[in-house]
C-alpha cells in the first residue's frame, strides 16, 4: 500500500498531493504539464518533495526533508514515457538489469513468466533499436516487474503506441493487474485509456487532484 | 638507418601513453562530475581548463617552470618531502602533455556524456544500480565513442607538444630528446635526413590517428550506441 502526501513548488503552481494506493491501478489523468510525471519522479526520488511525507508498506521513503530511502533502494517500478531501454544492451540483459541474482532458479522461472506472459521471447536476444514500439513497451513493462517492486508507475507508456499495439498492451496490463497484487499508477492524458484501465481516476490540475472516479 | 638512434620515438611514445592515461581518467571524472551540475564557479572552472588549448605553449612551459622549478610552489616540496627535482626530466614532459591535452579530453567527455539520454541512469537507478553500476554499465559505454576520440586526440597532441616540453624538460640527448624536439635539434645541427625521417614518422602517426578517427566517428551505430 502506498500513502502519500507532499508538496513541491513547480515554476507556475504549487503541487500539492495527498495519495492513497491499495493493489489497484490508479490513473493520473489530466492535461500536459498539470504536474502527473512530477508525481511520479518525487514517489520513486528522481525528484525531492520541499516537504510532507512518503510510505510504502510500512516503510518511510521520506518524511519532512529527509530521504529515508533513496531512488536505489526504494524497489518501485519505473516505465518511462520513452521506455528508456539501454540501448547498448539486449533486450534479455536490459530485463536482468535490476535483478540482484539472475542466475538462481526462482529468478529464472520469474522472468520466463513474465516474458510469456507479454510474449516477448523471441526478443531476448534482438537490440531496442531492432524492435518495434510495442515491443519495446511490453519490454519496459517486463523490466519494470522483474525485480519484484512494490509500486509500479507507469508514465503515459502507451502514448507513442499505434491503435492496434495500444490495444494489446491495454489487455496485458490489465492481465498483470490481475496476476500482480500491488499498488500501480498509470499516468495518460487520454481519457479512453484512463476509463479502460482504471480502479480508480484521479484528475490532476495544476498540480492538485481536482476530482476522483 | 639502422644505427640509427630511436629512443626519441620510445621516448616521446612512453610520455604520450602515460599522460594520455592520465588525462583519460582525470578527463572523464571530471566532466562526469562536473558537465550536468549547475554550480557557482563553473564557468570559471571549465574556463580554466580550456586555457591551455588557446594559451602559446611558451605561457604553460613559463607557468610549469614557475609551478615545478627549485623554489617553484610545487617544485620546492617535491625537493623537500623527496629530494627530488622534476624539472629537465622526462617527468616534467609527462606534465606539460598532461596540460597542453587535458582541454581537448575535458571538451569531448564532456560532449559525451551529454549525448545520451539522462533518463536512461535514471531508469537504472529505479532499478536499485549504486551510482558506481551506472556510471560502469549505462553512462560510461554510452559515452565511450565521445571518450575514445577525446583519448586519441589526447595522445596526439602529447606526441607533437614541442613548446612546453622544450621549457621543463629542455632537450638533453637520451633523457628529454622526444620527437618534435629531435627534429628542432636535427635541423638546427644541420642533420637535415634525420630530421625528414622523424617527420615522416609523426606525421605518418598523426594522419593515421585522425585517419581512423574520421572513418570510425561515421560508422552509423556512433548515432545510436545501440546499433552493435
Amino acid at each position: 500500500m502506498l500513502t502519500a502526501s507532499f508538496k513541491k513548488q513547480l515554476d507556475y503552481y504549487l503541487l500539492d498531493i495527498d495519495l492513497n494506493v491499495d493493489n489497484e491501478l490508479v490513473v493520473l489523468f489530466g492535461r500536459s504539464g498539470a504536474g502527473k510525471t512530477t508525481i511520479l519522479q518525487l514517489l520513486a526520488g528522481l525528484s525531492k518533495p520541499a516537504d510532507g511525507w512518503i510510505k510504502l508498506n510500512e516503510r518511510t521513503l521520506y518524511h519532512q526533508g529527509t530521504i529515508h530511502h533513496p531512488t536505489q533502494r526504494r524497489n518501485i517500478g519505473y516505465v518511462f514515457q520513452d521506455y528508456a531501454l539501454f540501448p547498448h544492451m539486449t533486450v534479455k540483459k536490459n530485463i536482468q538489469y535490476g535483478i540482484r541474482d539472475e542466475n538462481t532458479a526462482e529468478s529464472r522461472s520469474h522472468i520466463n513468466k513474465l516474458v510469456d506472459m507479454v510474449s516477448i521471447g523471441h526478443l531476448q536476444k534482438k537490440y531496442p533499436h531492432e524492435i518495434s514500439g510495442g515491443e519495446k513497451q511490453r519490454v519496459a513493462l517486463v523490466r519494470a516487474l522483474a525485480y519484484r517492486p512494490d509500486l509500479l508507475l507507469m508514465d503515459e507508456p502507451f502514448s507513442a503506441l499505434d491503435e492496434e499495439s495500444r490495444y494489446q498492451c491495454h489487455e496485458q496490463v490489465l492481465q498483470l493487474k490481475e496476476k500482480w497484487q500491488i499498488p500501480m499508477i498509470l499516468v495518460t492524458h487520454n481519457r479512453e485509456e484512463a476509463e479502460k484501465l482504471a480502479d480508480r481516476i484521479l484528475f490532476i490540475e495544476n498540480g492538485k487532484i481536482v476530482d476522483t472516479n | 638507418m639502422l644505427l640509427m638512434d630511436f629512443s626519441p620515438l620510445w621516448l616521446s611514445l612512453k610520455i604520450a601513453s602515460i599522460s594520455t592515461a592520465i588525462v583519460f581518467l582525470t578527463g572523464t571524472f571530471l566532466a562526469r562530475g562536473i558537465v550536468r551540475r549547475q554550480f557557482f564557479g563553473k564557468q570559471v572552472l571549465e574556463a580554466l581548463f580550456m586555457l591551455p588549448l588557446v594559451l602559446p605553449p611558451t605561457v604553460v612551459g613559463f607557468g610549469l617552470l614557475y609551478l615545478f622549478g627549485k623554489n617553484g610552489p610545487l617544485g620546492s616540496l617535491l625537493l623537500e618531502w623527496f629530494n627530488f627535482q622534476i624539472i629537465f626530466t622526462w617527468y616534467a614532459a609527462v606534465i606539460a602533455a598532461i596540460v597542453v591535452s587535458f582541454p581537448l579530453m575535458y571538451q569531448s567527455a564532456s560532449a559525451a556524456f551529454l549525448r545520451y539520454d539522462r533518463t536512461l541512469e535514471n531508469a537504472a537507478y529505479t532499478m536499485g544500480a549504486s551510482r558506481w553500476k551506472v556510471f560502469w554499465t549505462i553512462s560510461f559505454p554510452l559515452a565511450w565513442p565521445g571518450l575514445l576520440a577525446g583519448l586519441v586526440l589526447s595522445f596526439a597532441r602529447g606526441l607533437g607538444e614541442f613548446g612546453a616540453t622544450l621549457m621543463v624538460a629542455g632537450y638533453i640527448p637520451g633523457v628529454t630528446d622526444t620527437l618534435p624536439l629531435a627534429i628542432y635539434f636535427s635541423v638546427e645541427s644541420g642533420n637535415e635526413q634525420q630530421a625528414l625521417l622523424w617527420v615522416i614518422i609523426i606525421v605518418l602517426i598523426g594522419f593515421t590517428t585522425i585517419y581512423w578517427l574520421n572513418n570510425w566517428s561515421k560508422k552509423p551505430w556512433l548515432n545510436d550506441p545501440g546499433k552493435r
